[in-house]
């Protein structure tokens, strides 16, 4: 197809303005779903996406549109608006020329709509503005169209005024996404060049590679080599999703769609690397993608009803689908075998753990999410440590960086003294401020990474009324004065306990965590002391009293069954235990030393 | 029993001239009906009976007897033990409590142990008289306690001096084996009380007791008014204390500990409950009874209707059931055991099931072993007596290490008529 009739766009908004909703607008639209067929976020096809109503993973779909006679093939890709999911959306973007840019009207401009903007920006895509549920009681069309002319530099009137949900609007959005956006600009005839942007793994097919044709064209049962790692393929398939996976025999400059070609470990694609002809290859790749950061890492260790080898098949399953997440092994003195693991954010933590049980049924315990530090020695190496239990001896250690992230925070401009209020408490460092409109403002700080990543988001919710979003982005790693928690119980060091935390903080910190933990381990048949110590030096104790009753002891006859069940039924709900030398602890006390306020 | 021999090839050498012989399993040797009747319900009870209902106790009968009929072949005769438990047996009239001793007369020998539960309240001269003529030879008392505030609470039908007198009535009726059943954790109930109850049972001359920590079940109305805060459950380390006491002071007696919450004389243990723990096949007739036989457990369901409705119709009555094979099928055996003193008997446990018992769960008993609360010895495995009053913790984690292959099959739900 001439790529003059092509339009590649992603949509892109903050967390539930509607760019799912969006996007079935245009699939019932151009008839690329039928109404019989529909459901709502037809694109969000997990069955997680579905329960929680947001988008996790973009989908990328073609579609074909005729306006005043000419027909056009769009493709989009919906994309996800969460924080953690961001990088998501900046690879759907390489994929692109256009964004539309999807704002509530009942919410205006948000943290993600900043960040999204300026990230679209910086890959030179051109915006369409859309104010969208313009339906609402409590819509604000003109302001919010207001606060986009002060983010992107366009004059208001430019924005489209529409809504998802009654469809007002959308034939004006179909018109400026052909008339606005401009056709892929690559070269059908130049040595092909396509960037792989996503892939998914099937168990028949293997490896299904999502790309972006830039230059030159690829055919089935082409052989083709990816530039970056030099393998070479030969092509089995190539289709669209419209959104059903539809077969093409080849795919053109301008072009989006799916390879096949039998790759059968998901290891061997990096998304960002360029395919091209192994025959006549072209010399220079295509820019690719800075690969992900992960900003939290906990561990997995398997639980009580799971065997080591079945959670790293698990892990290594899902991460088929999920590039961001990283695994490697590790043994812990405490909890025994089991894996570090690194996610962009703590909804991508909570995910990829609720998919290992839902979709892998496998049972692990969790230990507490810690940012990754940087550990300088007296000899001057630097190491990556992501947990507290792997801290070298402290008189090794020169210093110790904690990643440092500038935080954006658009509150309403009422709630401004509570907000630095909480930034202060979070040792964060002001940096400015610029209202987006009279009584909005936007707040930049940077705060250490470690203090907004558990619950700070809450916070800010509960002092903004609901209204204040935040986004943040990593600036680097750098150095304070930060010691690192040990936790023992029974007298035994629990690795998987240790937190690293700032000096001033710990004696509050120990003390507490203490608190929780004696709440959250069950008394044994003997009494079980619980310490924090820094170095040798105990800063906190307290003791588990033994138990001294757990009787059934009543006469149970001869119904045998009903005392096995009552054993079985006290046993159950420990599903989620480890084992530490002789004392079990249940998966909420790990996650107990993250309660950070008192409260 | 045919000890070194597999069991399921040896027909049972007791019962002669039975015509059903032929069986691979092993025939039942304990024998319990439950008769579903009391005078009124006691406020923490949650076993099946039902208060008073006049001339219920006909078709019951007769529904028993086809009950019994049904299990005939399964049954030794006679058996080593009968006990007749409820609800309250010796709530039905005389003539009704005679029909039932007699229709069970094929099962009891010379030998055997032939109980019935009575409540105090319950008890005349006449009928100790009746319970001895009808073969009885050991009696369950349930006294509860002997403190007059505790049995108001507990809402029983009789008072301390008629625990008394039913006791020494069925002594004087020639009642040999007495046991008395007595509760600790009543609300309101002392260190002080408990003992002096404690102390009452054994004056007395018991030769049997069994002391039962109050479970406040949750469709009592003690449950009730405990959910609602009306009353309060005993603290825990009082209950610990009591239970402590009661061992103490049964041993002072005379009184033998043998299983976490029975003590006897010398020769005085209960044969039939022996059974249960030992993991052996019992039947069991009447609404809710409980049996264990060819490998199959089941309960009948507790309704007295439903279950004669099906048995007068010449239908099983409606049961929950459950085979159990493997791993969970060992570790019951092990649950029941370490209720007994002596514990679990390694090598009849590796006879019955071709392994030991330390390699089959290998973790609880390692751990448990560590922490102190399992004695190992080659022979035997048994619970620490510091760790009899928490035995639930131990044994949990056995059933969890015995669970998952091998579960209990459950085997229809209510059979429907
Ligand atoms: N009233 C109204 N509601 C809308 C409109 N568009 C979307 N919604 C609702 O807004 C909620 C979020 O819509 P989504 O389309 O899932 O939002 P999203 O931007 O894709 O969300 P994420 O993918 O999680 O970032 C849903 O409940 C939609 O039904 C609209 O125009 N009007
Ligand atoms: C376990 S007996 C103990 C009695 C007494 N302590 C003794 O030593 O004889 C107490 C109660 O358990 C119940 N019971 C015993 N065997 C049963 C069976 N096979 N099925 C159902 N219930 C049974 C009856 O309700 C009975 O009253
Ligand atoms: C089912 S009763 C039958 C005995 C007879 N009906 C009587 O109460 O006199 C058997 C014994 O179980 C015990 N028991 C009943 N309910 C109990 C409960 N909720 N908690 C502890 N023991 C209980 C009592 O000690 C009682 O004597
Ligand atoms: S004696 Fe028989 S009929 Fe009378 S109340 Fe008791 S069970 Fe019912
Ligand atoms: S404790 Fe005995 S008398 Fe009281 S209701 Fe239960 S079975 Fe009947
Ligand atoms: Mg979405």
């Amino acid at each position: 197809m001439d790529q003059k009739y092509i339009r590649n766009f992603s949509i892109i908004a903050h967390i539930d303005h509607g760019k799912s909703t969006l996007a079935d607008r245009v699939l019932l639209l151009t008839g690329a779903i039928s109404t019989r067929d529909f459901r709502d976020q037809v694109l969000d096809s997990m069955d997680l996406e579905r329960e929680r109503g947001i988008t996790i993973k973009a989908s990328a779909v073609s579609v074909d549109y005729e306006l005043d006679g000419v027909k056009y093939l769009l493709n989009l890709i919906d994309t996800p608006g969460h924080v953690d999911f961001h990088y998501e959306v900046s690879r759907a973007l390489k994929a692109c020329e256009g964004a539309l840019l999807v704002v509530d009207a009942g919410q205006g401009v948000e943290a993600q709509t900043v960040a999204n903007a300026h990230l679209a920006k910086a890959n030179g895509l051109t915006l369409v503005p859309i104010v969208n549920k313009i339906d609402l009681p409590a819509a604000r069309p003109e302001d919010t169209a207001m606060e986009i002319e002060k983010l992107i530099h366009r004059p208001a009137e430019d924005c489209i005024f529409a809504s998802a949900k009654t469809g007002q609007g959308i034939q004006e959005m179909m018109r400026a996404i052909v008339e606005q956006l401009p056709p892929p600009a690559g070269d059908p005839t130049a040595p092909t060049r396509a960037l792989i942007f996503d892939s998914t793994y099937d168990d028949y097919r293997g490896v299904i590679v999502y790309i972006r044709v830039v230059d030159g064209k690829i055919s089935v049962g082409d052989k083709i080599r990816t530039m970056g790692t030099g393998d070479v393929y030969n092509v089995g398939e190539l289709g669209k999703f419209r959104p059903a996976a539809t077969h093409v025999s080849v795919l053109t400059a301008g072009e989006v769609g799916y390879l096949v070609a039998n790759i059968r470990s998901i290891a061997a694609v990096h998304v960002g690397d360029t395919i091209t002809h192994a025959a006549a290859p072209a010399t220079e790749a295509l820019a690719g993608y800075r690969p992900p950061q992960q900003m939290v890492f906990c561990d997995f260790y398997p639980g009580p009803e799971t065997q080591f080898p079945e959670l790293r098949d698990a892990l290594s399953k899902l991460q088929l689908n999920d590039a961001a997440l990283t695994f490697v092994p590790i043994s812990s003195e405490a909890l025994g075998f089991g894996f570090r693991c690194g996610f962009l954010g703590m909804l991508h933590m909570e995910i990829v753990q609720e998919r290992l049980e839902r979709e892998h049924g496998v049972d692990v315990v969790q230990t507490a999410p810690t940012v990754p530090y940087q550990v300088q020695l007296r000899d001057q190496s630097v190491h990556e440590v992501d947990s507290a239990g792997d801290l070298p001896d402290p008189s090794h250690i020169e210093e110790i960086r904690e990643p440092v992230v500038r935080v954006d925070l658009i509150v309403p401009s009422d709630a401004i003294g509570a907000v630095m209020q909480l930034a202060e408490d979070r040792r964060a460092t002001y940096k400015s401020t610029e209202y987006l409109s009279a009584d909005r403002v936007i707040l930049a700080y940077t705060f250490p990474l470690a203090e907004i990543i558990y619950d700070f988001y809450d916070k800010l919710k509960s002092c903004t009324r609901g209204y204040g979003t935040m986004d943040y982005e990593l600036l680097g790693f750098f150095p304070d004065d930060l010691v690192k928690l040990d936790i023992l119980v029974n007298s035994q060091r629990v690795d998987a306990l240790a937190v690293i935390c700032h000096r001033t903080k710990a004696d509050a910190r120990g003390r507490k965590i203490i608190g929780r933990l004696r709440k959250e381990i069950d008394r044994h048949l003997f009494e079980i002391p619980l310490q924090a110590a820094i170095g040798g030096k105990i800063i906190a104790r307290e003791s588990i009293k033994p138990m001294r009753t757990n009787v059934l002891a009543k006469c149970y006859g001869g119904d045998v069954t009903r005392k096995r069940k009552l054993l079985e039924k006290q046993k159950a709900g420990k599903r989620r235990m480890k084992m530490v030398g002789n004392v079990e602890i249940p998966q909420k006390a790990f996650m107990a030393i993250l309660e950070v306020d008192d409260d | 029993m045919l000890r070194g021999y597999p069991k399921r090839y040896c027909s049972m050498e007791s019962e002669p001239g039975n015509k059903k012989s032929a069986t691979i399993f092993p025939r039942a040797r304990a024998l319990y009906v439950h008769v579903p009747f009391c005078r009124r319900k006691c406020s923490y009870c949650d076993f099946y009976s039902l208060a008073a209902c006049p001339g219920q106790e006909g078709p019951y009968l007769e529904a028993l007897a086809a009950d019994l009929a049904r299990h005939d072949g399964g049954l030794a005769r006679p058996c080593r033990s009968v006990f007749v438990g409820g609800g309250t047996p010796t709530v039905l009239p005389a003539r009704a409590l005679g029909g039932l001793l007699a229709l069970l007369r094929p099962y009891v020998g010379p030998a055997t142990e032939f109980t019935v539960e009575a409540n105090p309240g319950t008890i005349t001269a006449a009928l100790a008289a009746a319970l001895v003529e009808g073969g009885v030879n050991r009696v369950s008392l349930g006294v509860q306690s002997f403190a007059a505030d505790e049995l108001a609470v507990l809402g029983r039908i009789h008072s301390r001096a008629q625990a008394r007198r039913a006791f020494q009535l069925l002594r004087h009726a020639g009642v040999a084996n007495l046991s008395i059943d007595l509760m600790y954790g009543t609300p309101g109930q002392t260190l002080e009380s408990w003992r002096g109850s404690l102390t009452e049972a054994t004056a007395l001359g018991a030769d049997h007791l069994s002391c039962y920590c109050l479970t406040l079940e949750p469709a009592t109305p003690l449950g009730r008014d405990c959910r609602a805060g009306r009353i309060h459950e005993m603290d825990e380390a009082l209950q610990r204390d009591c239970y402590d006491a009661a061992i103490d002071h049964a041993a002072a007696a005379g009184l033998k500990q043998y299983e976490l919450s029975n003590f006897a004389r010398p020769h005085r243990q209960c044969v039939h409950n022996l059974t249960y723990w030992h993991n052996e096949p019992y039947v069991g007739v009447g609404p809710g009874a409980a049996g264990y036989l060819d490998g199959r457990r089941w309960t009948n369901r507790a309704n007295l209707e439903a279950w004669a409705r099906a048995l007068c119709a010449g239908h099983a009555p409606p049961a929950r059931g459950e085979r159990l094979t493997g791993r969970a099928l060992m570790a019951e055996t092990v649950m029941l055991a370490l209720r007994l003193t002596r514990g679990l008997d390694r090598r009849a446990f590796a006879r019955r099931f071709g392994s030991d018992v330390a390699e089959v769960f290998p973790r609880s008993i390692a751990r448990h072993q560590a922490v102190g609360s399992l004695v190992v010895t080659p022979g035997r495995v048994r619970l620490a007596r510091e760790y009899y009053f928490t035995s639930n913790a131990v044994l949990s984690d056995l059933v969890a290490e015995g669970a998952g292959e091998g579960q209990g099959k459950t085997t229809g739900g209510d059979t429907k008529q």
